[in-house]
């Protein structure tokens, strides 16, 4: 995830002094990123389920493999509900805010 | 994903032992095999491991960019364990005097495996703590990992 705090600071800092502000880096937005993370953990949702399912018809990998899958499949999605926590909080932050 | 690294390592030691248990199980299976495709008895099969290598920052599958395509070490991550052979045991066959054995030569002796069953037994052992050994690892990348999320709570 890209934040651009940093080089906002330093266009700021170069129009108070006078200079000639750096150009500020167009990251993707917000969203875009989002967006592509939740597709990757679609993707292992996907590949963890299509796993668990070859094993059971006897067919592909070893069981540990696809415990290891459905391992990383689980902890993915505990991270992106971490993530959605986040982002959930700091909107009821703001909207919290007094005005 | 890169945070996945730890657990592709340990989940190819834990292939890798599975492995090793698997030829353990077929010369143990095949100890009194006196014939076979080549002609002769069974011998007796190890696995040979070797360091994974993967290059440094391109994921599995990835084309590597043109900077990094050199072989040089520097440009390698080693990235767990695979199997690079399954070679035969070139000790020689045990010879046991059976003239009944329809194998057996003109002088009734009979050419069995050069499996050792003992020896077989402790590489099992070995076998099953390895990989208990790299569940264990696994674990502890899971906890570690799940550990990180509580960062900042409470």
């Amino acid at each position: 995830m890209k934040v651009d705090i940093g080089s906002l600071a330093a266009a700021r800092m170069a129009r108070l002094q006078g200079g000639e502000p750096p150009p500020v880096e167009q990251g993707k937005p917000f969203s875009e990123v989002l967006l592509d993370r939740i597709n990757q953990l679609n993707d292992l949702q996907v590949k963890a389920n299509s796993a668990v399912t070859s094993f059971v018809l006897g067919e592909g990998d070893d069981l540990h493999q696809v415990m290891i899958t459905k391992e990383e499949a689980r902890l993915a999605l505990q991270y992106a509900m971490q993530v959605r926590n986040k982002v959930v909080e700091a909107y009821q932050e703001i909207s919290r805010m007094q005005l | 994903m890169k945070v996945f690294k730890t657990l592709a390592t340990s989940g190819s030691a834990l292939t890798a032992e599975k492995l090793r248990l698997d030829t353990i199980a077929n010369n143990l299976a095949n100890m009194n095999t006196t014939r076979t495709a080549e002609g002769g008895p069974y011998r007796r099969q190890v696995p040979i491991f070797i360091e994974r290598l993967q290059r440094v920052g391109v994921q599995p599958g990835e084309r590597p960019p043109v900077e990094i395509r050199s072989r040089a070490r520097h440009n390698w991550e080693s990235t767990g364990v695979r199997v690079l052979a399954i070679p035969q045991d070139p000790n020689p066959p045990r010879i046991v005097y059976d003239p009944e054995h329809p194998d057996a030569d003109e002088e009734g002796y009979v050419e069995y495996p050069n499996v050792d069953m003992v020896r077989e037994m402790v590489d099992m052992i070995t076998a099953t703590r390895s990989y208990e050994a790299n569940v264990t690892v696994l674990n502890a990348t899971k906890n570690m990992l799940l550990k990180s999320l509580e960062i900042g709570r409470g």
